[in-house]
């Protein structure tokens, strides 16, 4: 009989600490061959897989599937299989939080049928595969997309974050043209634009999206829906249309919030990504405990800032990846759990120099069943900072649908019936401009979705008129 | 990318540049687009001056400037070439006004935006320019484009500008943040306008880059802007923030 290897996880290679807090590139230096077979070995294939990590999994990838080509060497096979469902392997094995998700559902960590924790830790799934999909991209394999012949409709995808990309990539397939517009000069959305290249190297996002252009998906760059071209137009020229530009906005709303040298998340990532000049800052203080802040946190500590983390609830209620906070706290980030910003102080000339906070504890339950965090009476405190950046909530980009006025929820995102379309016949959306701000597995899965029912559309349209 | 198809040098620090772009070309009048001369640098917002749909060409005005990247193309840019990237038209168009007596004060770049919306304005309303001479810019320079112009006054200064003894309804600046603020005292009385200046960088409104005081409220420039009522800005905060943009671009270039 097999012997289980409850304990044995293999952790990915990392770059030094000393070494990777000075780089830009990629920390986390994936599995060689043979680390990802002897991975693959720990897992015990369950036959049930679909009530376990195949459930965890938003895109339900067929985990033991994959897992078991990789232990047989047949990495090509192992390919096939995940991007069946998921068409971006070295992206998700990056960026999804697995804890929570497959490996959360790993019958050696937790028995997902039993209800009850398990003694070991779970298959490095994450890490296999994007072991797999690094491994096809690195070695030049051109994996072939079969495309269904040209049905004669077009669609226009209005934004290229993942949401956008999984429905271009499934409309495609079926034979749709399609045409990507997206306003800033790179494609990718937040992949690009959000998530630092120390956590997602962006030639990875450049050669998906080659793949995308292979299947004659075309992209248009510049072009700002909503003023550059209408929404209206769009409609007029295609025969349906996806919006999928994604929530960014984050919320200010903390007195002091006009200060210099105070940014939204996406602004001071977006500085980044797009090479613009930085204030020259010292110390940073990032509100927020989702990936955002986490982001921020990475890049900040490669500027040489000094870091601080505030979030007013604990590690075990933030959506960011357990090893992702280690990897900041290693690299010297100090991270405040249970603490509440209540201001940012300014100085006579209107810089920011410091973050009131109070700290928490934990309380009764809220409506969404978390303990409430409640203010530790006189336990205010002053975090010395010359600059604070704001990594909490997100709000669509409202320009792309306003003029078509698109019926919209209490907080900005837009209303969508179970096909993915919005008030206006002809009209979808999906990922985080419907669902408010989620991670890139679960957009890319609403964008495969909402591709369905748009082709569905198409075809029962066309067919009734 | 977008090619440049003409470059006409209007004084030593002032080129008037004409570019090739179809979705540019549409543009209504008042918008802006967003230029990225090199792959890294500022994205930096340029008011169209005039959109020829036919030619699918659009023209707008290149001030050289110490503190900004924009210098670089300034000295570099000539025709045949093509530009990293343009973005837009972005913005929301000039509100439509009709049968005013329409006062434009501009200064530097600032006329482009100006001449752009004085041009559609034109037909149903009497429109004066009051030009702030520059070190950069003279009147004279931009003395072809200037017979739109009912009247044309001139100014050597922001101080030197004092009221102009005519019943305007509406007064509209562009060029500089510093002159729409002088504006709001010196007519306390009137409807002014303004195109603010500030640094932008997803144009879409969500990075809140551009954000300024308006009303008490936050207001995005990119999407709701860039023409904005003068008198509800805080242009203290305003120009605070875009001195210290100012800095970081000047110590940026200098490293």
């Amino acid at each position: 009989m097999k012997k289980i290897r409850y304990y044995d996880r293999n952790q990915e290679v990392l770059m030094p600490v000393e070494k990777r807090t000075k780089t830009f590139e990629e920390y986390s230096l994936g599995y060689t061959i043979n680390l990802a077979i002897d991975e693959a070995k720990r897992c015990i294939l369950c036959k049930d897989a679909d009530k376990r990590c195949m459930k965890g999994c938003p895109i339900n990838v067929d985990i033991p599937g994959f897992i078991s080509k990789i232990a047989e060497g047949n990495i090509l096979e192992a390919y096939k299989i995940i991007t069946q469902t998921d068409i971006f392997p070295s992206i998700c094995g990056r960026v999804c939080p697995q804890e929570r998700q497959c490996e959360g559902a790993c019958i050696l960590y937790f028995d997902t049928v039993r209800n009850k924790r398990n003694k070991g830790l779970p298959v490095n799934i994450g890490a296999l595969e994007k072991f797999v999909g690094d491994f096809v991209r690195i070695s030049g394999i051109e994996p072939s997309v079969e495309v269904e012949d040209k049905k004669g409709y077009k669609v226009a995808i209005v934004g290229s974050g993942p949401a956008s990309l999984g429905c271009a990539y499934e409309l495609a397939r079926r034979g749709i043209d399609v045409e990507v517009y997206e306003a800033l000069p790179k494609l990718g959305g937040v992949m690009f634009y959000g998530i630092p290249n120390a956590r997602l190297d962006k030639s990875i996002l450049e050669y998906e999206i080659n793949k995308l252009k292979k299947m004659g998906v075309k992209f248009h760059t510049g072009i700002v829906i909503g003023r550059s071209v209408s929404l209206k137009e769009l409609k007029e020229s295609f025969d349906a249309v996806f919006i999928g530009v994604g929530a960014g906005r984050g919320n200010l709303g903390i007195k002091g919030d006009n200060l210099i040298n105070v940014y939204s998340a996406i602004e001071f990532l977006m500085n980044i990504a797009l090479g613009c000049p930085m204030a020259d800052i010292k110390k940073v203080a990032i509100i927020g405990g989702g990936f955002t802040a986490v982001d921020c946190a990475i890049s900040a500590i490669r500027f040489g800032m000094e870091t601080h983390v505030v979030y007013r609830r604990t590690r075990e209620t933030s959506s960011a990846r357990d090893e992702e906070w280690d990897h900041i706290q290693e690299e010297g980030a100090i991270i405040h759990w249970l603490t509440q910003p209540k201001e940012i102080i300014g100085d006579e000339n209107g810089y920011a120099k410091g973050l009131l906070c109070v700290k928490m504890e934990l309380g009764e339950p809220d409506e969404s069943g978390r303990p409430r965090p409640v203010e530790v009476p006189n336990s205010e405190f002053v975090i010395d900072c010359d600059a604070v950046v704001l990594a909490i909530g997100q709000k669509p980009n409202p320009i792309a649908f306003e003029e078509l006025n698109l019926k919209t929820t209490k907080w900005g995102t837009l209303e969508v019936d179970q096909h993915y379309m919005c008030s206006v016949d002809g009209i979808f959306a999906s990922g985080d401009v419907v669902n408010g701000g989620d991670t890139v597995v679960r957009a890319l899965k609403e964008g495969k979705e909402a591709a369905k029912h748009i082709y569905d559309y198409l075809i029962n349209k066309f067919r009734r008129s | 990318m977008a090619e440049v198809l003409e470059v006409i040098d209007i004084s030593k620090s002032l080129k008037l540049i004409t570019l090739k772009s179809l979705y540019l070309s549409k543009a209504k009048p008042g918008q802006f687009f967003i230029m990225q001369y090199q792959e890294k640098p500022e994205r930096i917002p340029v008011f169209i001056m005039d959109a020829d749909i036919e030619r699918n060409a659009v023209s707008f005005l290149l001030q050289k400037s110490d503190d900004m990247v924009v210098t670089e193309a300034f000295e570099n840019i000539k025709p045949g070439q093509k530009l990293h990237y343009v973005e837009g038209p972005a913005g929301k168009p000039f509100p439509q006004l009709e049968y005013k007596n329409i006062l434009f004060v501009s200064i530097n770049w600032g006329f482009a935006g100006i001449y752009n919306v004085a041009k559609h304005l034109k037909p149903k309303n009497k429109i004066d320019l009051a030009f702030i001479n520059s070190d950069a810019v003279h009147l004279e320079d931009l003395r072809s484009y200037t017979g739109i112009f009912d009247s044309v006054y001139e100014f050597d200064s922001v101080e030197a500008f004092s009221k102009i003894d005519k019943p305007y309804d509406v007064v509209v600046s562009a060029g500089s943040n510093e002159l729409a603020k002088e504006l709001v005292s010196v007519y306390e009385d009137k409807n002014v306008l303004c195109a603010v200046i500030t640094r932008m960088l997803c144009t879409v409104g969500l990075c809140l880059a551009c954000r300024i005081q308006y009303d008490g409220k936050l207001k995005l420039p990119c999407v709701e802007g860039p023409w904005l009522e003068a008198n509800k800005i805080d242009f203290d905060d305003l120009n605070r923030r875009h001195l210290i943009l100012k800095e970081v671009l000047v110590r940026s270039r200098k490293s």
